[in-house]
C-alpha cells in the first residue's frame, strides 16, 4: 500500500527537489496544463512506483486499460494515483 | 545487456551471435523455442506475453543498454488480393508488435540511464515497392513511430533509429526470385547485394558511444534512391 504523502515524496525526489513540498499536495495536477511536472518526470514517477510495487510484492501496471479508462486519469493527482496503486495491490493480493 | 527480438533466425540471429562474440550479454526473443541459452519465448503480438517477458528480464537485475527489434514477417501480395488474415498478421506483428515491444521494454533502458533502440524498416518503404503494400505500410508506421519515440525518449539519453535493409538472404525473402532481387537492388545507391555482416556493421555504429547524437534516423543499407 502507498499513501498520498509517499507519492508526493516520490514526485519531489524525481523532480530533483525542483518541486517544493509547500507547493505540492495530494490534489496538485500531475499531468495537464496546470501540472508542474514534465513528461520526463511522469515516466520516472511511473518507474519509481513500479519499483515500490516490486518491493511489496506486486506488479503495478500504469498502462493497463482498466487504469487508463477510469473516469479521470489515474495521473490526475497524487490522490488518484494512490487510489489506483492500492487498488491494483489489493486486486493482486486477493487473487 | 541487449535484447534482440527475432533473435532465433535471420538478421536477429546473426546480430545476437555477433554481439555475444563482442562480449555483450544478449537476450533473444521469438515465438518458437530454440537451443540458445538466454532465449525467451514470446509472441510480440501479445501484450500480456510481452509484460511477462519484461518482468523476467527485469528480475535478472542487469542494466539493459539496447533493444534491437528484428522480429518481423513479410508476404508479397498485390494490395487488392492480400487476404484479410495476412493483412492483419503483418500489421499485428510488424507495426503493433513493434510498438508494444518498444513501449513495454523501453522502461528497462530508462532505468539504465541511457541506451539505444533499433527498429527494423525496409527499403520497400522508400521505393514504394510494388507487391509489398501492406508490408511497406507496416514498416512506414514503424519509421514514423520511431521518429516520434526518438523525441519522447531524448531526455532519457535514449536514441531511437531504424535500419532499412534491401534484400538480405534470410528466410524472410525465400519467396522472392532472383529477378525481383536484382530489380530491388537497382534502387539502392550502391547497387550491390549486402549481407548480414553489413547490417550488423550499422548496428555496431548505432550502439557505439560516438553515436549518441544520431537519433530519429533511418539508415538504409546501401543507400536508396527513394523519395526521402
Ligand atoms: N531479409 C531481408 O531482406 C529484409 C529486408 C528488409 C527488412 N527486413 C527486416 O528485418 C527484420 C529481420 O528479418 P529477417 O530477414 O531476419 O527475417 P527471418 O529470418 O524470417 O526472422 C524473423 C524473426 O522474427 C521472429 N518473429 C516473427 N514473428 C514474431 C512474433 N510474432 N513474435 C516474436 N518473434 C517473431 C521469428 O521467430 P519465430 O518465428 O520463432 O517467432 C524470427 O526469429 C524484419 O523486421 C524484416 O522485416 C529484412
Amino acid at each position: 500500500m502507498i499513501t498520498e504523502d509517499e507519492i508526493i515524496d516520490i514526485v519531489i525526489s524525481v523532480s530533483d527537489n525542483k518541486i517544493k513540498k509547500e507547493n505540492f499536495n495530494s490534489n496538485s495536477n500531475l499531468v495537464g496544463p496546470n501540472s508542474i511536472f514534465d513528461s520526463l518526470g511522469l515516466v520516472q514517477l511511473c518507474i519509481a512506483l513500479e519499483d515500490k510495487a516490486s518491493e511489496i510484492g506486486f506488479e503495478f501496471d500504469w498502462k493497463s486499460e482498466k487504469a487508463m479508462s477510469t473516469m479521470s486519469s489515474i495521473f490526475k493527482n497524487p490522490e488518484s494515483l494512490a487510489i489506483e496503486f492500492n487498488k491494483q495491490f489489493s486486486e493482486q493480493k486477493n487473487k | 545487456m541487449i535484447i534482440v527480438t527475432g533473435g532465433s533466425s535471420g538478421l536477429g540471429k546473426f546480430i545476437a551471435q555477433s554481439l555475444e562474440n563482442d562480449n555483450h550479454k544478449v537476450i533473444r526473443i521469438s515465438r518458437r523455442s530454440s537451443n540458445f541459452e538466454n532465449h525467451l519465448n514470446c509472441d510480440i503480438r501479445n501484450y500480456e506475453d510481452l509484460r511477462k517477458t519484461y518482468k523476467k528480464i527485469k528480475d535478472l537485475g542487469e542494466p539493459v543498454f539496447a533493444l534491437i527489434n528484428c522480429a518481423g514477417i513479410a508476404s508479397m501480395n498485390l494490395a487488392l488480393t492480400t487476404p484479410k488474415n495476412v493483412i492483419e498478421n503483418i500489421i499485428n506483428t510488424n507495426l503493433i508488435g513493434t510498438i508494444y515491444t518498444n513501449q513495454v521494454f523501453a522502461p528497462l533502458i530508462i532505468r539504465s540511464g541511457k541506451g539505444r533502440i533499433i527498429n527494423f524498416s525496409t527499403i520497400a518503404v522508400s521505393i514504394a515497392l510494388e507487391g509489398e503494400s501492406v508490408y511497406s505500410a507496416s514498416k512506414a508506421g514503424v519509421e514514423c513511430f520511431s521518429k516520434v519515440l526518438a523525441k519522447e525518449l531524448a531526455n532519457f539519453k535514449i536514441t531511437v533509429n531504424c535500419i532499412a535493409p534491401g534484400p538480405i538472404r534470410t528466410n524472410l525473402i525465400r519467396g522472392i526470385n532472383e529477378v525481383q532481387i536484382k530489380n530491388i537492388l537497382k534502387n539502392q545507391i550502391i547497387k550491390k547485394e549486402f549481407n548480414h555482416q553489413d547490417v550488423f556493421d550499422i548496428v555496431k555504429l548505432i550502439l557505439s558511444p560516438d553515436s549518441s547524437s544520431l537519433t530519429g534516423m533511418v539508415f538504409p543499407v546501401g543507400g536508396n534512391n527513394g523519395f526521402r
